[in-house]
């Protein structure tokens, strides 16, 4: 080993130790707080989220005071945690133990939306990704790097042999469940990343038993139904959402044409779409045209041909919910803003008239049919999609390059995704009535 | 919505048609307007009408190739294989060896999943023209199409064997490993094609280029290309593809073995080599250039390019030793500055230039070695006389057209350092003209520099917020600071004189005057704002010296007496260089870094300091 890394690994071992101690025996420091601020005063917010997960990781607990603060975390001073605050460049403060009881009562009184939610475990995160897959093409991904939040890539094997069970939370993101190879095929089925794509999924399809990708993947959404009824938790963007719903209404049809599959896509296809199986969407109009670059008529503005639209007046508003009636949508859209700026994807928007009524609108673009943002329960578990690619990159295109998070560390439609990564760490507590 | 309005138009128009005036057309006519409109029904995607239509036309003219095929495709598109398969099989009973049936026919075999059905008829369909190749392309034409590649590389493969042509369908073949991303396979075929014809070589580069993208696949391909080279070790179109090969993957030892072989091979006398070594040297990989160099100067000693050699030797040797080619951050003041050993390969090195002006006078490589010496004497061995001769010498330098502006700056540079401002000055103006932008901003610079170290201040600002105004010149934020610090500093315009000639002193290397000069300040000018400057200069110039306990005083100094300066954050920084690169104190360093956290959060090194901390206790980043 080299001194210098010798020398770091003696640094890092002793910091362990001390973080340790620091952490479970804060004596000295007795009931003293140390509160992360979410609002305008946060210094990264992206940042912050990275630090609450570190201090779960070690064991650590956290509060994470919805609606104070822009929704800021709370947890027992340390000066290892406050050490790690600077070197990430977290803001935070310090807050005495009579000051501390003073937030509390203060979030708990009745006529405060506040409440204060328990966050008590590291949840364990897996992304849905190919093996050819690269970061900077996520925007989930890109915020866990950038966070310092750790994950683990699952793809089909994985899914399908119910590894899903050993995470608390799953992530797709620019994903395709039809089996259509993200309907690319108009402007790119020439181009070297799509014929390498579309081979690598024949193979991995049929290595895993499949004669179809449609197939494969429409398995694939059985699996993660399952994983999500049995109490996981899905967080999906962009084309993932729309996609994995047709996918599932599509599960006794071939929808693909011959380019996708080798045959043709049966007939009457809309006639066979079965919406009790989907999550958030029915009655939607499948686009069966494969040289259009765009599945149904649930995105919105429509894809293909790409909507002009003048980003410096695209909005989108998140709704207020009720933090102690309603503490999970409220955790979901814990901002230090209320109106985001907008962004596409192949999947921008989900058009309102084709949600289900058991769907929660988190975000939408107000005054059209435009929601951004949803949530909702499938058996014991939740799902909460995102429209759009990345929420720093208005309209990113195939072979853009990766967005610089360090130039976004505030950005409010990045801290939606890390909510959701910290969603599953709290504790389960009683509901009002 | 416009779609259906035309469809709808042209079904009301064919009613009429068809309706209201049979006796007005011809039979021909008739048929042309029923399959119009079947394939309107097509276009619209309504499969079964249009082969309601299609079926009773198909029915009557059984030997129609048209209304054959749209019959066909309909019963394709409506997933009817069976149907499909007995219109195919009804029209070979007239020509049971139209191979293109055939295939057609193995295609629906395959998409009802009767794979081995498929692969029977597929294999009549090239068996019913052994002899011809085209047959066999067809049929993998029609795998393709399905996207069986493992099965039309095989028919690729049959079609070689039976056609006893080892190299037929290669590029196809290729092209199918590659979407299969089986690189080495690939490569293979390429390699075959290749090894056949060595023209072939500028080809198959192109068409690995696409496989290297991807870093497994250049190992794949790498790894395949060493296989094939080593079964023929004397095929230098082969050892040219391998050579580009390595270059790619940075292997350039490898790669210098590889030119070394064709360099032998062609009997080039050292061209290869040279080419290798001058690439190399633009690469900056120095140690590799090193070696080809002189093995090309030691092999080929009467080569005319050995002038050029020898001249790459010396500039690799020169960046190796890391004077004066060193980066930046290894610029940084060093306690060894001037050391023997340095002075020593120093004066060994303007020896051996010398000795290339002395054998190859009046030439351009002259012109190059005098322009290496000065730089030589001046940045390392800071012989200022020495160095100016030789700027003054490349200046009037029958070949030194492109180095006349750089020796010139040098001049300059030298002037200022044995304390000829005006002379300086001078020469900086000759170059006010200059056609690059850059090279004349740098020259006004320059000048607004002198004018600050001779105390002129009120031209110097002049002169910095001409070049301040434009935010994208590379000199704005330099023009900016000094434009700064001498406004603020106008009230105490002795002091600010004073500090301007420190400064002078320093930029002349007289460290031990500099700070002489810095103390005075400090003691002279206790009130003034630029008495933390002056602090900041001495820890420099005494870590510069190699006084590391006395600079670390200084810098403590800065950080707990002057607790209204703004550059307490940068003196913390220092610190922590020092306990970093000098004191090899890591704890120590992590400790001060964070200091600048905690007191100066604002402040613009903290990034800075994050990134040191988290290099130090080794974070994964």
């Amino acid at each position: 080993m080299n001194p210098l890394r010798r020398r770091a690994s003696t640094v890092r071992s002793l910091m362990i130790v001390l973080f340790h101690f620091a952490l479970f025996f804060p004596a000295a420091q007795a009931q003293t707080k140390l509160l992360i601020p979410m609002d305008l005063q946060q210094t990264n917010h992206l940042k912050s989220y990275g630090l609450t997960f570190w201090v779960l990781e070690r064991g650590g607990e956290v509060d994470w005071l919805l609606n104070y603060r822009g929704g800021s975390f709370f947890m027992d001073f340390s000066e290892v945690i406050a050490r790690e605050c600077r070197v990430r460049g977290v803001a935070f403060e310090r807050v005495a133990a009579a000051q501390a009881a003073t937030i509390y009562a203060h979030i708990q009184q009745e006529d405060n939306n506040m409440d204060v939610v328990r966050l008590e475990k590291a949840p364990r995160i897996a992304v849905y990704v190919p093996p050819n897959f690269k970061p900077w093409d996520d925007a989930v991904t890109l915020a866990l790097e950038y966070a310092e939040i750790s994950y683990t890539k699952v793809w089909d094997e994985e899914v399908l042999t119910g590894k899903l069970s050993e995470y608390d939370w799953l992530h797709l993101h620019h994903e395709d469940f039809t089996g259509q190879y993200g309907k690319f095929y108009a402007n790119y089925r020439f181009a070297p990343w799509y014929v390498e794509q579309q081979g690598l999924y024949e193979r991995e399809a049929r290595r895993l038993g499949y004669r179809k990708v449609s197939d494969a993947k429409k398995a694939v959404a059985r699996a993660i139904r399952d994983y999500v009824g049995s109490g996981g938790f899905m967080f999906a963007m962009c084309s993932a959402t729309d996609s994995y719903d047709i996918a599932l209404a599509a599960e006794a049809v071939d929808i693909c044409d011959i380019m996708f599959d080798g045959d043709p896509p049966d007939r009457d296809i809309q006639k066979k779409l079965n919406f009790s199986r989907t999550f958030a969407f029915e009655h939607f109009t499948l686009d069966p045209n494969p040289m259009r670059y765009e599945y149904s008529d649930i995105d919105i503005p429509p894809s293909d041909p790409p909507a002009l639209r003048d980003p410096n007046t695209d909005y989108f508003t998140l709704f207020e919910f009720s933090a102690k009636y309603d503490p999970v949508p409220t955790m979901l859209t814990q901002n230090h803003v209320a109106i985001i700026k907008g962004f596409m994807g192949q999947t921008t928007a989900f058009r309102k008239g084709l949600l289900k009524r058991t769907v929660i609108r988190l975000a939408e673009r107000e005054g059209t049919e435009e929601v951004k943002y949803i949530h909702g329960n499938v058996g014991r578990g939740t799902f909460t999609w995102y429209g759009g690619h990345d929420p720093e990159d208005y309209q990113h295109a195939v072979g853009d390059p990766p967005t610089d998070l360090s130039l976004h560390k505030n950005s409010p439609g990045y801290r939606l995704i890390l909510n959701n990564v910290l969603f599953p760490a709290a504790k389960k507590k009683q509901q009002k009535t | 919505m416009k779609h259906r309005q035309t469809i709808l138009f042209i079904l009301m128009l064919a009613g009429f048609l068809l309706i209201g005036a049979p006796s007005t057309f011809g039979q021909t006519d008739d048929l042309q307007l029923k399959i119009r409109l079947a394939q309107s029904f097509e276009q619209a995607g309504e499969w079964e009408r249009a082969a309601a239509i299609y079926e009773p036309l198909q029915a009557a003219d059984p030997q129609n190739y048209v209304l054959f095929d749209a019959l066909r495709r309909c019963y394709v598109q409506l997933k009817e294989y069976d149907q499909a398969m007995k219109l195919v099989r009804q029209r070979l009973s007239t020509s049971p060896n139209d191979p293109v049936l055939l295939s057609s026919l193995g295609a629906l075999y395959f998409q009802k999943g009767e794979q081995s059905s498929a692969d029977s008829i597929w294999n009549l369909a090239v068996q019913t023209q052994p002899g011809n190749t085209n047959l066999y392309r067809l049929v993998a034409s029609q795998m393709m199409e399905l996207r069986l590649y493992e099965q039309a590389l095989g028919m690729y493969l049959k079609a070689r064997s039976e056609s006893r042509q080892p190299l037929l369908f290669a590029d196809e073949r290729a092209m199918l490993y590659g979407a299969l991303m089986q690189y080495g396979n690939a490569t293979r075929e390429y390699l075959a094609v290749l090894l056949a014809t060595p023209q072939q070589l500028s080809y198959v580069q192109s068409r690995l280029t696409g496989l290297i993208q991807r870093p497994e696949g250049l190992e794949e391909v790498l790894k395949s290309a060493r296989a094939v080279v080593l079964q023929n070790p004397e095929y230098v179109p082969l050892k040219t593809l391998l050579a580009w090969l390595y270059l790619e993957k940075k292997e350039y030892p490898a790669a210098y073995e590889e030119y070394r072989e064709i360099d032998r091979l062609t009997r080039a006398n050292g061209q290869e080599i040279f080419n290798f070594a001058q690439r190399a040297v633009q690469e900056r990989l120095y140690p590799i250039a090193e070696r080809a160099f002189r093995e090309f100067i030691d092999r080929y000693p009467s080569h005319r390019l050995v002038p050029f050699a020898r001249f790459g030797l010396l500039r690799s040797l020169e960046e190796i030793r890391g004077e004066p080619g060193r980066s930046e951050e290894s610029r940084a003041p060093r306690p060894t500055l001037g050391a023997a050993e340095s002075r020593f390969e120093a004066a060994t090195l303007i020896s051996q230039y010398e000795g290339l002006i002395v054998d190859y006078p009046n030439s351009e490589v002259a012109a190059q070695a005098l322009f290496r010496i000065g730089v030589i004497r001046h940045d390392v061995l800071f012989e200022l006389d020495a160095a100016l001769d030789a700027f003054q010498r490349v200046r009037i330098h029958p070949h030194a057209a492109s180095l006349a502006a750089d020796a010139t700056l040098r001049v300059a540079e030298i002037l200022l350092q044995k304390n000829m401002l005006a002379e300086s000055r001078r020469n900086c103006e000759t170059l006010r003209s200059a056609p690059q932008e850059s090279l004349r901003d740098l020259v006004t610079y320059q000048i607004s520099l002198l004018e600050y170290y001779e105390g002129q201040f009120d031209s110097a600002l002049v002169a910095l917020e001409g070049l301040s105004a434009n935010p994208n010149r590379d000199l704005a934020n330099d023009a900016l600071q000094l434009m700064y610090f001498i406004n603020e500093n106008r009230s105490s315009a002795a002091a600010l004189k004073d500090y301007a000639t420190a400064d002078l002193l320093l930029r002349q290397h007289r460290f031990s005057e500099a700070l002489q000069r810095f103390d005075f300040i400090v003691k002279q000018y206790p009130t003034a704002l630029l008495l933390d400057d002056a602090h900041i200069r001495i820890g420099e110039i005494l870590t510069t010296l190699g006084k590391i306990d006395d600079a670390i005083a200084v810098y403590v100094t800065v950080v707990e007496n002057l607790p209204d300066s703004i550059v307490r954050d940068k003196a913390l920084m220092a610190l922590g260089g020092i306990y970093e690169r000098y004191k090899d104190d890591p704890q120590r360093a992590i400790a001060t870094y964070e200091q600048v956290l905690m007191k100066f959060p604002t402040s613009v090194h903290v990034e800075e300091a994050r990134q040191r901390i988290r290099m130090l206790r080794g974070d994964s980043l």
